[in-house]
């Protein structure tokens, strides 16, 4: 067997002292949770034993002593005694609201296109399930431990190594990244680490028999805070509201807190019902004609959704197009975080298939929005109306002339890029987006369409006029950039056009941080 | 406990663990051809009559897809059962035991207005399949199952009544069938029916809502788990298959008695989210 010399050596050394003086007491401090394994290196020269703390295919990492840990290459180490962990078998853990139904989905649409076939077996709660995967033969292919019991629980499963997959219905926030930094799996907003798999919007329910059909996002604030705590404050029949929520550990419950809660400075109701469950959440607040809840888009089952007034009065109700454009004031990403996999195992070409366009019928399928790109043309008249209820800092009179005239000329793309906070770099969205485009220019030019895409650049309103149109043609210039690259052909140059517009045609409030980052954009306009 | 399961069940192999001695017909003059008479049943079933007084007390292997049915002649050589056309129009086989047998009878009796789900399993164990329609309780109304199964005509006077897909259970089992045991739930599509979901979920056959003894594992010995497979037909047409398995739920889990993630939902109308009014 090759090996790299080096690399074994420095095992080896390390693995020689470990003998000698660590054996002993790994085992004995062996955690209740980790296998006790042993490990060989190739030339069978020096055998390791110890609590297993992490496998991800590519590494062993046992405990060592009482705080410690050691990784050893597979390359370098073979697992040797019965507790070792199957080469396919691994963990999927973190958020409900797609671990519930959208991930069970994609596994089995992955196990189908290679020939194989899952088989999912019902766990101790509806949160959990194991999944295994058989060939034709009937042998074992891959074991996959699904569980779904909240985003917060993603990178605490990657970081254990209990999960090699962490599904989460919001991004990593900074302590989780840096915990994941620390335990060696890199930097998880990086393309290669952060992964999204679809879109999904945070819809208001109530019961089917609650009149009540809008509401805003203060009057949100004030019901899910306890400082409105009757129907008849917000426009309804008389009668106690019962409020609703996910768990702690939930996506779905930190969006919510995020978007809704936070800018007041508001805490949940301490008597609101905490659930685990988006299905179970979702059937409560449907039987319940005095309830309220939220959840994502794949599961208003049987409930009735509200639609949802800005803080400068831009009404919303939900709809694909407008979680596409991430503009549905409660919109959110749907992402898998995971490590360096290997690259031949069940793993990595299950994140792989994820990510392509078989699997997005899957994620339409289960109720949430895929990538593909959707078209708009009748409302795009009506944007500049809505665009003036927001309030504009410096004036806007002259680009609304202009753009006035491209709007009644052109129907919008869903495809809406953004950046990375302060810069003209794009996000992982924004890099699938132009994956998604680039085919969709292939097309319009194989088929001789005639057509033009238009990259409109836009900012929220903080700073001057000028320097904002220019900020806003350079991110739409940098599209064009990403685009072209892309496309490595330089016959497109002639069928994208950019624009910039600074901060006309609004999609959201400029007052908040939240809005103002919606507003921080580059549409796709099509010149038909 | 874990009981070993043949994921496709050879009728021989059948015949020669489940079936008492047979008759031999060695020496006796040839049994002369069934009669059989089949009829479509409302609701996507077929109704068979038999009738062979030389068969007094056979069985007879129906084959429907990959389902093994198994039925016995009574005591005067009559037959009368009724299949559930849930993998959609396919042939279905009758083999008696002198080897003769018939086929060609097409399960052609699904509509588009029907949509079916269906589990199937083989073990002696009793399941059950709930259909929980429109956010229904357990033990309410609405929760249909061998417990309460409904008919076809309930459910089409709920549909008159409601304007909604309401279902039934078409076929139960009480796990102790000879071939593969079969639970059945239809729903009837109302032409404009709103949007809703109606949640499926298995449990084991105590028909109470907290788990007893028997339907749950309380840690003390292996949990128990059934293979079983699970079949869509939506709109009499379209039809999907899974293999899943069954695991009881611990004791202390109250309602959890009720495995969710096994069987998919039927999603019925058109959903208001998820859509997009504006879009061309």
């Amino acid at each position: 067997m090759q090996t790299d010399f080096g690399l074994l050596q420095t095992a080896l050394l390390v693995a020689t002292s470990l003998a000698a003086t660590l054996i002993v007491p790994m085992m004995a401090s062996n955690p209740s949770h980790a296998q006790s394994v042993t490990l060989r290196s190739s030339d069978g020269s020096v055998t390791v034993s110890g609590p297993l703390i992490r496998f991800d295919g590519n590494a062993y990492t046992i405990k060592s002593g009482a705080n410690g840990q050691l990784s050893f290459q597979v390359s370098d180490f073979s697992c040797i005694s019965e507790s070792c962990p199957g080469p396919n078998a691994f963990g999927i853990h973190g958020s409900n609201t797609i671990g519930a139904e959208l991930m069970p989905r994609l596994i089995e649409a992955y196990a189908q296109s290679r020939g194989e076939r899952a088989k999912i077996s019902s766990g101790t709660s509806a949160e959990v399930a194991e999944i295994k995967v058989l060939g034709g033969d009937g042998k074992n292919r891959a074991t996959i431990d699904l569980q779904s019991h909240g985003s917060g629980t993603a990178a605490p499963g990657l970081a254990s190594g209990r999960a090699v997959i962490g599904m989460a219905s919001r991004a990593l926030n900074a302590a989780e990244l840096l915990q994941l930094t620390q335990e060696g799996l890199g930097d998880m907003r990086s393309p290669e680490n952060e992964h999204v798999v679809g879109l999904d919007g945070i819809v208001v329910i109530v019961s089917p028999r609650n009149p009540v059909a809008k509401l805003s996002l203060q009057q949100l604030q004030a019901i899910f805070s306890g400082a409105v705590s009757d129907w008849s404050q917000v426009g309804g029949t008389p009668g106690p509201i019962n409020v609703y929520a996910r768990d702690a550990k939930s996506g779905t419950f930190d969006t919510f807190k995020t978007l809704v809660l936070d800018p007041g400075k508001q805490k949940l109701l301490s008597s609101a019902q905490r659930l685990e469950s988006s299905n179970e959440l979702s059937d409560m607040v449907a039987n319940d004609p005095n309830s309220i809840g939220f959840i994502g888009f794949a599961y208003l089952r049987n409930a009735k959704p509200v639609s949802l007034v800005n803080e400068c009065g831009m009404s919303f109700t939900p709809s694909t197009f407008d979680v596409k454009t991430e503009e549905y004031p409660l919109s959110r990403r749907l992402f898998l975080y995971s490590g360096k996999l290997p690259a031949n195992s069940f793993a990595a070409g299950l994140l792989d298939f994820s990510m392509s366009l078989d699997a997005q019928a899957i994620v339409r399928d289960s109720g949430f929005i895929d990538h593909e790109l959707q078209l708009q043309s009748v409302r795009q008249l009506g944007r500049i109306a809505d665009a003036q209820s927001v309030k504009q800092k410096g004036g806007i009179g002259d680009p609304f002339v202009t753009l006035a005239r491209e709007i009644q000329e052109t129907s919008r793309i869903s495809a809406t890029m953004r950046f990375r906070y302060n810069s003209i770099e794009l996000d992982n969205k924004a890099l699938k987006d132009i994956d998604i485009l680039a085919q969709f220019l292939q097309f319009m030019r194989e088929t001789q369409s005639g057509s033009r895409l238009l990259l409109v650049g836009f900012t929220d309103s903080v700073g001057a006029l000028d320097k904002n149109i220019a900020l806003s043609l350079e991110r739409a210039n940098a599209v064009r950039l990403a685009l072209l690259r892309k496309l490595r052909n330089p016959q497109y140059a002639r069928l994208i056009e950019t624009r910039g517009y600074g901060p006309a045609l609004a999609v959201a409030c400029n007052e908040s941080e939240a809005g103002r980052d919606k507003n921080r954009r580059v549409e796709v306009w099509i010149r038909q | 406990m874990r009981v070993q399961v043949l994921s496709v069940c050879p009728a021989v192999i059948l015949l020669a663990t489940l079936t008492p001695p047979l008759l031999s017909h060695a020496g006796v003059p040839p049994c002369a051809a069934p009669t059989i008479e089949i009829a479509f049943q409302a609701g996507g079933q077929l109704q068979f009559r038999l009738q062979s007084p030389c068969r007094k007390g056979e069985l007879v292997v129906g084959r429907y897809g990959e389902i093994v049915i198994m039925e016995r002649f009574d005591g005067s050589g009559n037959l009368a059962f009724q299949l559930d056309c849930f993998l959609g129009n396919r042939e279905i086989d009758l083999t008696f035991m002198d080897n003769w047998h018939t086929t060609n009878h097409a399960c052609s009796a699904t509509e588009r207005a029907i949509t079916k789900v269906a589990i199937v399993w083989h073990d002696r164990v009793d399941l059950d399949l709930h259909a929980f329609e429109y956010a229904a309780s357990p033990g309410s109304d609405h929760d249909r199952s061998a417990a309460n199964p409904g008919s076809y005509q309930t459910a089409q006077s709920e549909y008159a009544r409601s304007s909604r897909s309401h279902g039934f259970m078409s076929t139960v089992s009480d796990g102790q069938q000879l071939g593969h045991n079969i639970e059945v739930y239809t729903l009837l599509h109302h032409p404009a029916e709103p949007r809703g979901l109606i949640a499926m979920a298995v449990s084991l056959g105590s028909h109470n809502n907290v788990a007893g003894r028997e339907s749950c594992s309380n840690g003390r010995q292996e949990r128990l788990r059934v293979d079983l497979n699970v079949y869509v037909l939506e709109h009499g047409t379209k039809l999907r298959s899974y293999e899943r398995e069954f695991a009881a739920q611990p004791c202390d889990g109250g309602p959890t008695r009720f495995v969710t993630n096994l069987v998919p939902s039927i999603v019925v109308g058109n959903a208001p989210v998820g859509g997009n009014a504006n879009a061309d």
